[in-house]
């Protein structure tokens, strides 16, 4: 029986499936972590995203996840390094995206086109295709794939060895895959999942008059979600 | 020996400068590479031969002047030739024909603009030729051409020039006026100085000016390589359909033109591909590189993802590829500083990019200079240079920032904007002036929104109605006064180029058609937080944008 038990594990291990499935028995390696750029949130991440994983940022429109993901690549940026961005739905905006920290210079910006792509399906296919080709060719701190002006349908037509083929682009690389979408599709064994919720007491108002009151920001209410220790 | 052809530029019809001294440079290294194959091309219309040997050839030392002198004048390049046994002494001898014959005090025919000086008769043949002729000859030593003749000499390199001025020590400016206050005006006057004397006083320099005035050389004939193209050529038995054939053909023919780079330290900027179909037509794509680059598997890679996107429209019979070879990239990469992709990497990356998302659909955003909410452009997207790498090791990490400044800056980044380039139409139902409903009307792309909750607005923005091409506002149909006072509609206006960032670089599919907006934020009851703008002229209300 200890011997099958063995064999089996040591098959795991030989295709890379152990660490879904036999991590009682093998001790977890350490996992390097990128800062978020949100000061308040990296002690519960155990100090930021996971290297080497696929992480998401979950949640429905104005939640806060475009911000969370900006502040990832902002911080990114700071520190010197690369960051990318597969822009699925063509709906970045540079003006917020600068004045959260962004250092525009060091972002690979690819942008889905959804006025040229007649089905949306054909759209979510080429920002995946992206999505690989940034992370095969490694260098980048942090690479973001923004899903989340797709429906939860189209993603859930994906075929469930896309993420898989994905994370073996980013295994054991200083590199953290961000995907932004309105549910929960592509977490990786050992990534962080931050469901994100909505509400009209999300926004923060800020001025006592009504004439100078304006909107100054979202407050992000976060769920964390992982299999991993943190 | 060493046979000098000078051109007397002045002399030369009248031309752009920079194109006439090219000519002539041009002229007189054919001349002399059909004489010699050892050539030195000193500066801008000057050359020298090493003409040891050319007697079997063409003759005395006096023909070979005379039959260098004639193929120049033929070519349309009036010239001085001198023939001597030092370098030295042959280029100011043809120094001084050249100026004589563009002050039209010596006829590029006669027999003086072909010198031969004798072997041990340098020191006199100089004597008599005037001071300043060492300043010019220095001048094109150091690198420093004319500057009215296009500065830099042809064909030599930096680095080539930088080893003559240590060599010779001739770098440091010619004190002609001190030469003048010592009343020396020739060379002889120059020469007959004691040499220490003439160290103790101007140093090194002093020496070089003293030897070059005696004809003796500070350096050998360093013989200019002949610019080869670097092009090949590769023609078909059978025409070629598909890029997957050209791939193994393109690699047969970039490995030798990278290898060639590699051997001479170069790289390429710009890769030309000239296919000549089975319609007798030319494709010709150009690829521009953002580094020097010589690495074959890059560049095939490179010209068969722009080939699959630009697939050539028949059968290929003959594929030429041309490179544009430049110095090599040098780098020296930093320990402290985390590794980044090369930028071989990158350029592969993004073009492998632009096949999948599409041409203009890839590179680095940037903001453009105008107030028109969501205007953004691109630009090439280049990685991380040198000097970023330095300057990012010293960058203290964020954390070590003070709490305050930390809280301010992250409450700030939280207004982000996820903005529509296409903005959907919505309907504003409007309480005193302020939005108290939204109904979506393009529902696939915006769910149910409902009751305003929060509001905040109006702020107006306008802009480019200022400008040429944009009088009247995109939709409208504009109207303008006739002669008679009747109105007359002006034709729709046709969005013109984007007109604000100056960068070449930059590209944007942003209009510049006038704008009026007024915009409101808002968080209606399904709790989706909008920047909502009216269009002022045609009262309408979109979604500009969602706060995210």
């Amino acid at each position: 029986m200890q011997a099958a038990r063995l064999h089996i594990e040591a098959l795991l291990r030989a295709r890379r499936l152990d660490r879904t499935v036999t991590d009682a028995c093998a001790p977890p390696e350490p996992v390097r972590s990128v800062p978020t750029g949100l000061p308040w949130l990296d002690p519960r991440l155990a100090g930021g995203w996971p290297c080497g994983e696929t992480s998401e940022i979950v949640g429905p429109a104005s939640s806060g996840r475009t911000s969370l993901m900006t502040a990832s690549l902002a911080a990114a940026t700071a520190r010197g390094d690369l960051a990318a961005l597969i822009d699925t739905h063509d709906t970045f905006d540079a003006d917020s995206a600068q004045a959260a920290g962004l250092t525009l210079d060091h972002l690979l910006w690819a942008r889905g086109d959804p006025a040229g792509v007649p089905r949306p399906h054909v759209l979510l296919e080429r920002a995946i295709k992206a999505f690989g080709l940034v992370l095969e060719a490694g260098g980048f701190a942090v690479v973001a794939l923004d899903l989340g002006d797709v429906s939860s349908s189209d993603l859930a037509r994906l075929p469930f060895t896309t993420w898989r083929r994905l994370q073996r682009f980013v295994e054991g690389r200083d590199t953290v895959a961000l995907v932004l979408a309105p549910t929960p599709v592509a977490r990786s064994a050992r990534g962080v999942t931050l469901e994100l919720s909505a509400s009209t007491a999300t926004a923060v108002w800020v001025g006592e008059s009504r004439r100078a009151r304006r909107l100054a920001g979202l407050s992000l209410s976060a769920h964390v979600r992982t299999a991993r220790r943190l | 020996m060493f046979c000098a052809l000078a051109a007397a530029l002045t002399a030369l019809p009248a031309m752009p400068p920079a194109a006439n001294v090219a000519a002539a440079t041009d002229a007189l290294a054919a001349v002399a590479r059909g004489a010699s194959p050892r050539v030195e091309i000193v500066g801008p219309g000057v050359v020298v031969i090493d003409a040891r040997g050319l007697a079997r050839l063409f003759g005395q030392d006096a023909q070979v002047a005379a039959l260098c002198r004639q193929q120049a004048a033929d070519r349309g390049v009036p010239s001085a030739v001198a023939i001597a046994a030092t370098r030295t002494a042959a280029l100011l001898v043809a120094l001084d024909g050249a100026a004589r014959i563009a002050s039209a005090s010596l006829d590029p025919t006669a027999p003086g603009a072909a010198v031969t000086v004798p072997a041990g008769a340098e020191a006199a043949a100089l004597a008599p030729l005037p001071i300043a002729l060492i300043a010019r000859l220095s001048g094109l030593e150091a690198g420093r051409g004319p500057r009215e003749h296009g500065g830099q000499p042809r064909g030599k390199t930096a680095r080539s020039r930088a080893h003559a001025s240590a060599v010779s020590g001739l770098d440091a400016d010619v004190p002609l006026a001190l030469w003048r206050r010592w009343g020396l005006v020739t060379l002889g006057a120059l020469a007959a100085l004691p040499a220490a004397d003439l160290f103790e006083r101007l140093g090194a320099a002093g020496l070089g000016w003293h030897a070059m005035a005696r004809g003796l050389d500070a350096r050998p004939l360093v013989p200019t390589a002949e610019p080869q193209p670097f092009e090949a050529t590769c023609a078909f038995e059978w025409p070629i359909e598909a890029i997957e054939p050209l791939a193994f053909a393109l690699g047969r023919v970039i490995e030798p033109l990278c290898a060639r780079l590699d051997l001479g330290g170069l790289g390429t900027v710009t890769l030309q591909t000239t296919l000549r179909l089975v319609t007798r037509e030319l494709y010709v794509r150009r690829l521009g590189l953002p580094m020097p680059m010589r690495d074959p598997r890059v560049l095939r890679t490179l010209i068969v993802l722009d080939l699959e996107s630009h697939p050539p429209p028949a059968g290929i019979d003959v594929l030429t590829v041309t490179f544009e070879p430049v110095g090599g990239r040098i780098v020296q990469p930093s320990l402290l500083a985390r590794a980044h992709p090369r930028p071989e990497t990158i350029a592969t990356l993004t073009a492998r990019l632009r096949a999948v998302m599409g041409d203009g659909r890839v590179g680095c955003p940037v903001a453009l200079d105008t107030h028109r909410g969501g205007a953004i452009g691109m630009r090439p997207f280049g990685g991380l240079t040198a000097g970023g790498l330095l300057a990012v090791a010293e960058t203290p990490a964020v954390a070590e920032r003070p709490a305050a400044v930390e809280a301010e800056t992250a409450a700030a980044a939280r207004l982000t904007l996820r903005r529509f380039r296409s903005p959907p139409p919505v309907r504003v139902d409007l309480d005193r002036g302020r939005p108290v409903r939204v109904r979506s009307l393009e529902s696939r792309r915006l769910p149910r929104l409902g009751a305003v909750r929060q509001a905040a607005g109006p702020w107006r923005s306008s802009g480019d109605w200022w400008r040429t091409g944009s009088a009247a506002f995109d939709g409208d149909l504009a109207m303008a006064a006739s002669a008679d006072g009747a109105a007359v509609p002006l034709l729709r206006p046709v969005a013109i180029e984007s007109v604000w960032q100056p960068d070449p670089s930059v590209w944007s599919d942003e209009p510049a058609t006038a704008w009026d907006d007024d915009e409101w934020d808002v968080v209606v009851e399904s709790g989706c937080a909008l920047r909502l703008a009216r269009d002022r002229r045609r009262d309408r209300w979109v979604v500009a944008a969602l706060i995210d």
